[in-house]
């Protein structure tokens, strides 16, 4: 580890080309894979990451480094690369580090380190048990991977503030193929955790399995979606994935503090239906997205974007929010050393509101009731975004009939919003991994069951009829 | 030698066969956005993949720091991943092939050209954008330049090298029409400077966004439609994994027992060309056997499967050299693919096209299932009215499946392409894709 010594060095290397801002972000990770084809383990895997990244500001310029060398020398020759961007005089110093006491709501009780092979077998047993206990011929290949992630970090930086973080994830996922006469299908269980291994329930993670057996049989039968422009009921829970991607990024300061965002301009006005209300949340403890203190010494916050449909906040870092005129609120984020970090969501999710799933099925007529999503992407300056269903059944006269494949939903994240006009009241939140220009960063999304109006579906079906 | 302790501690353990891959970079990177430096970043990195065969197992450790006092770590961790391994594939360190078309991607010059100048030349582009029309709003240019070097040390004796560097120069423009925002962008990949053309490249990305504004809808049904390069780089990408020995061992191929057989149009052939001599090019795989070009598709004709070590072994043939990935499993897939091109350019095949659809962008990879083909993807196009293509579409998706797709490739054009997917194909003209669109 960087002595506090060395890192103010380093730090008052970097300024004194007239920067205002230099940080110091010191990784040491450590990642283990282990996956079985159908039965048997058939690859596992161990990386680590050691590595240094430093960043200097100086007004509306941020230059960036990484390096893998972490001698002193190696360290400084970084600092003093990087400081070349520019030629001022100095204008700040670092004297002296101060730690930065925060609360950790994502304490380690035991770490992933600490794990033996055997336990996490186990979990990856139970899924292949599940499995073979509802065994189907149609299911032709299954894969079971547990993944984990010890990610250690101490960031030192200009504002005299240092502080170290540690977080744990693991992941276990099976993903199914079926065939049949017409082709294969897939579908997928994802159980994740910010946690330690006791928070993997063998209940869960059998419930998980099945339903992901049962999906991949119906997806197998299932006709092709009809596309057009129809009204689109999305279950709760990685339904979120729709504000996600349709205006959540569009909303951090990324976008926000250059000017690119469809949202720009709109603070304080109506982006949403008045039944909209919409928060990004890092300090729910242990939850997938959740930071306790950002890669700036910010602490975590939870943050409304929209209030009854009006737009009342963003996700900032420090120096995207230097365009806004506004600070940094606890959400830049990166991937890990290799990447600059930038404003990203945590845990992101629509409130719940007062119907419940069953009205707002049975007050449509013809639709489409998307039930989950495989993903999407977006393009924050357009707004244009897509996501493609995993789960989707066609609701005739108020009830959820046959299911569908191949559903895509595609709209603009600025209109979409307003053709919200019910909001169910069983939010729930599911964790995914959300990729931008600070890497890959693990986030949650979430709402209620709620329904568009109308939004433009593409499917191979035909016309909805 | 700096990594000798490292095969001699693997030995003294019991792993009987070792082998080191390790990956150095270089890279620097600036980002103007409206004529400003916003991002200036350069980095440094070496990676080191330790694998090892414990009692006729594979087990792999990776490592962005080494120094010899991680050794007894890095050996015992081999041997703990290798001994939970249950399935009995064979793995292999290997010895080395017969023969190597050695060849690096680099050209030193790159390297002596100094950031001030990389810098002025985004601000040119910049504000070519700018001044190329009024209805530009924000321009976000940005220079990525890289220098790899790539070495296989294994315990039979193996030792490769290969080298190379490039850089991506890419143009984008947010152009506004009364409340309307579309983005346009082109791109560069190559490692000779004296490649760079900014008018060119600030006309094409300007073209691109502009004539994007003013969109309309169409009725949905199926349409005539040309593939602009990147979509077919795209598709491809996800097709061709179907010719995976891996997959096809597993049952999970749609190409299982196809070959020799025919698989897509007669108009359509697809190379696998490691061996081509640009960035993507590589001579030996990540298991160290030698690359070598081969058709996967020849006139329709489904023509090879590409195997790894592992796979090979177990179909009693030999390595295709598309051992990639560096996992304790190595995985199966292309490093660069190329499409035959046909005579005509893009305005001939829209001629004969006549009244159809001409596909620009898809977005979204989530929307193709890998397994059967089929696909439903966010996708920006024009509609092409009397052999022109004329109007833009707003918001629109295309569906169908990929096998039914390459079947339904009429023509090919004569206008390659080097996309950032390790591609380098023509546009293509399909018979028939089903679109939609928020209908008038």
């Amino acid at each position: 580890m960087i002595s506090k010594t060395l890192a103010i060095e380093i730090l008052n290397k970097a300024l004194s080309t007239g920067g205002d801002y230099s940080e110091i972000y010191e990784e040491h990770s450590h990642t283990t894979s282990i996956r079985s084809e159908k039965d048997e383990i058939d690859s596992t895997s161990s990386s680590y990451l050691d590595g240094v990244g430093i960043r200097i500001l100086k007004g509306d310029r941020s230059v960036y480094g990484y390096t893998n060398d972490l001698s002193k020398k190696g360290l400084l020759n970084l600092a003093t690369t990087l400081s070349k961007s520019f030629n001022d005089r100095q204008i700040i110093s670092v004297k002296e580090l101060n730690k930065v006491n925060y609360k950790n709501r994502n304490k380690v009780v035991r770490s992933y380190d600490n794990v033996s092979q055997g336990e996490k077998l186990h979990l990856i047993n139970i899924v292949i048990d599940e499995i073979k206990k509802n065994y189907d011929t149609r299911i032709v290949r299954y894969n079971v991977t547990f993944s984990t992630n010890r990610q250690q970090v101490t960031i030192y930086n200009s504002k005299s503030q240092y502080f170290t973080r540690h977080q744990e994830y693991a992941t276990l996922v099976g993903a199914l193929v079926g065939m049949d006469d017409k082709g294969f299908e897939t579908a997928t269980m994802i159980d994740r955790y910010q946690n330690d291994i006791s928070s993997f329930k063998e209940d869960n993670i059998r419930k998980k399995t099945k339903d992901a057996i049962d999906r991949v049989i119906m997806l197998l039968g299932a006709k092709e979606c009809p596309s057009g422009v129809m009204p689109v009921v999305i279950g709760n829970g990685f339904g979120g994935v729709l504000f996600h991607e349709s205006c959540g990024h569009p909303l951090e300061a990324s976008s926000i503090g250059l000017g690119i965002s469809c949202f720009c301009g709109k603070d304080g006005k109506q982006i949403a239906s008045p039944i909209v209300s919409a928060v990004d949340d890092s300090t729910i403890p242990h939850e997938w997205g959740s930071i306790d203190i950002d890669d700036e010494g910010n602490l975590g916050e939870k943050r409304q974007l929209i209030k009854d449909g009006i737009l009342t906040g963003y996700m900032i870092d420090e120096f995207n929010g230097r365009k806004m005129g506004k600070s940094g609120n606890g959400a830049c984020r990166r991937q890990n050393y290799t990447y600059s970090p930038t404003s990203r969501m945590s845990n992101t999710y629509i409130e719940a509101g007062d119907s419940t799933p069953e009205e707002i099925i049975r007050d449509t007529k013809l639709g489409l009731y998307a039930v989950s999503f495989l993903g999407g992407s977006v393009n924050p300056g357009t707004g244009e975004f897509n996501f493609s269903c995993s789960e989707a059944y066609i609701i005739r006269d108020g009830k959820v009939c046959e299911p569908v494949r191949g559903a895509i939903l595609i709209g603009k994240g600025y209109e979409i919003l307003k053709e919200i006009d019910m909001v169910g009241n069983d939010l729930a939140l599911e964790g995914g991994v959300c990729g931008a220009a600070s890497g890959w960063v693990n986030v949650n999304v979430g709402q209620p069951t709620l329904r568009l109006k109308h939004c433009l579906v593409g499917g191979r079906g035909g016309k909805l009829e | 030698m700096k990594y000798d302790k490292f095969f001699l501690t693997a030995s003294e353990k019991g792993i009987t066969d070792s082998q080191l891959i390790i990956a150095t970079h270089y890279t620097m990177r600036v980002e103007v956005f409206e004529g400003q430096v916003l991002e200036y970043q350069v980095a440094d990195g070496t990676s080191v993949t330790a694998k090892g065969i414990y009692r006729g197992k594979a087990g792999t450790v990776s490592l962005d720091h080494w120094s010899n006092s991680l050794i007894d770590e890095v050996t015992d961790e081999i041997i703990e991943n290798a001994s939970i391994i249950q399935n009995d594939d064979p793995v292999f360190i290997y010895e080395g092939s017969e023969k190597y078309h050695k060849f690096n991607v680099y050209d030193k010059t790159l390297e002596t050209i100094d950031p001030s100048v990389k810098i002025n030349l985004l601000i040119r582009l910049n504000d070519k954008i700018k001044d190329a029309d009024l209805r530009v709003n924000r321009v976000e240019v940005s220079y990525s330049e890289t220098s790899e070097s790539y070495t296989i040390i294994n315990s039979k004796g193996l030792k490769l090298s290969q080298k190379a560097n490039y850089f991506m120069l890419y143009a984008g423009a947010y152009v506004k029409e009364r409340d309307v925002v579309k983005t346009g962008s082109d791109y560069i990949i190559s490692n000779k400077f004296s490649d760079i053309d900014i008018d060119t490249l600030a006309a094409n990305c300007v073209h691109d966004g502009l004539s994007k504004l003013g969109g309309t809808t169409c009725e949905t049904k199926k349409y005539k439609a040309i593939l602009k390069q990147d979509v077919v780089a795209e598709l491809l990408s996800v097709y061709l994994d179907h010719a995976s020995s891996e997959n096809i061992q597993k049952g999970t191929s749609m190409w299982a027992d196809k070959k020799g057989k025919e698989v897509a149009s007669k108009k359509l052939s697809v190379i696998d060309q490691p061996l081509k001599h640009n960035v993507f090019g590589r001579y030996f795989d990540d298991e160290g056997v030698a690359c070598y070009d081969k058709p996967i598709i020849k006139y329709g004709i489904l023509s090879n499967y590409l195997y790894n070590l592992t796979t090979a072994a177990k179909d009693g043939v030999t390595s295709t050299g598309n051992g990639f990935g560096r996992g304790s499993k190595t995985g199966i897939s292309t490093a660069f693919i190329s499409v035959r091109p046909g005579r005509r350019t893009l305005d001939e095949l829209a001629e004969r096209v006549g009244d159809g659809v001409y596909i620009t962008e898809v977005e979204g990879f989530q929307g193709i299932n890998q397994q059967n083909g089929d696909f439903s993807l966010q996708s920006t196009g024009f509609l092409i009215k009397n052999g022109k293509i004329s109007q833009p579409l707003d918001l629109i998706t295309i569906s169908g499946n990929l096998f039914e797709l390459f079947k339904d490739v009429c023509e090919v054009g004569s206008d390659l392409k080097l996309t950032d997917s390790g591609c380098e194909t023509p546009s293509l003209v399909v018979k028939k894709l089903l679109v939609a669109s928020k209908e008038d």
